[in-house]
């Protein structure tokens, strides 16, 4: 096997199993046809007039919408990449310039931080990068298995 | 994670864990082992979990459950060994025992990154060495 480092991208997986690669610039593609494909690993078999589907609700005296593809787990987890600085240290750089800019994650976006081990915080905060993530939510949360295990806890009824 | 420092561990069965807490010794069948030579340099924009789920997604079409990964050839010089920590921790998604990076200079950095005193780097060095077991990667091996 061999693989030219150079020829990698930014890539995803899923939406349900860690092999199922997709590269960044294919992800809608990839998603609205898992929409539509039989259930499976690369399937949720919506019905063509029930994908658009919106639902609006409030949650803190705001009114929001949830369609298929909302985000509303959002985690900074998985002990394996939460352990690699450089990666950790873009994630501080993007919430520093989302910060900047005035972006803020929804409210009903669950938002968490939950590193491998204490070091991750440790430079977080040596780099000055931490507050901004409090700031979108990503406080950390406790070390070790959390949502990338499916301990998330519940989410707003 | 470990097999990214070129340390051979991987992780066992709670039985056999109880086993060999007890005194018992477990045996295994010697587990094939699948070469991934890997060339070139990461571009800027492409992070370590871009690689690894690369890889991931290669791996699983290649199909190497039960079996040992090693990764060789020059693009292994231009990862970080925290890269190749990512890499080789991520072995359970691409379903190896494990994902192996032999020591070479950037290892040496990194024991000395962490306080490691300089004899004891020395004798590691020349064991490794003697052994056959530090990789240079300048085409000389």
């Amino acid at each position: 096997m061999e693989l030219d480092l150079s020829t990698v991208v930014p890539c995803l997986s899923g939406p349900k199993r860690p092999h199922d690669y997709v590269p960044l610039t294919d992800m809608q593609k990839d998603f609205h046809a898992c929409l539509a494909n039989k259930v499976g690993f690369k399937g949720f078999d919506i019905a063509e007039e029930k994908r658009g589907t919106v639902s609006k609700f409030t949650i803190d005296g705001t009114e929001h919408e949830l369609k298929h593809g909302s985000v509303v787990i959002a985690a900074i987890t998985s002990c394996t990449n939460t352990s690699n600085p450089s990666v950790m240290l873009q994630a501080g750089l993007l919430a520093k310039n989302a910060v900047e800019r005035g972006l803020m994650t929804p409210s009903y976006m669950k938002t968490s931080m939950s590193p491998g081990s204490g070091v991750s915080t440790a430079y977080m905060e040596l780099a000055g990068v931490n507050t901004y993530l409090d700031k979108l939510g990503f406080t950390t949360a406790g070390y070790g298995c959390m949502t990338c295990i499916g301990n998330s806890g519940a989410l707003p009824e | 994670m470990i097999d990214g420092l070129g340390i051979v561990g991987w992780g066992v069965g709670g039985i056999e864990a109880e086993s060999v807490m007890l005194g018992q010794q477990i045996s295994m069948v010697l587990p094939k082992v699948v070469g991934y030579k890997l060339v070139g340099e990461l571009p800027s924009r492409a992070t370590a979990t871009d690689l690894v789920l690369t890889l991931v997604a290669n791996l699983r079409k290649r199909g190497v459950v039960g079996q040992f990964v090693e990764f060789f050839g020059s693009g292994c010089a231009n990862l970080s060994l925290t890269d190749r920590a990512t890499i080789a921790n991520m072995s359970p998604e691409y379903g190896a025992t494990m994902g192996y990076f032999p020591v070479d200079q950037q290892s040496m950095d990194y024991l000395k990154l962490i306080g490691t005193d300089e004899q004891r780097m020395a004798v590691i060095e020349a064991y490794l060495k003697k052994q056959g077991l530090y990789r240079v990667y300048d085409g000389s091996q």
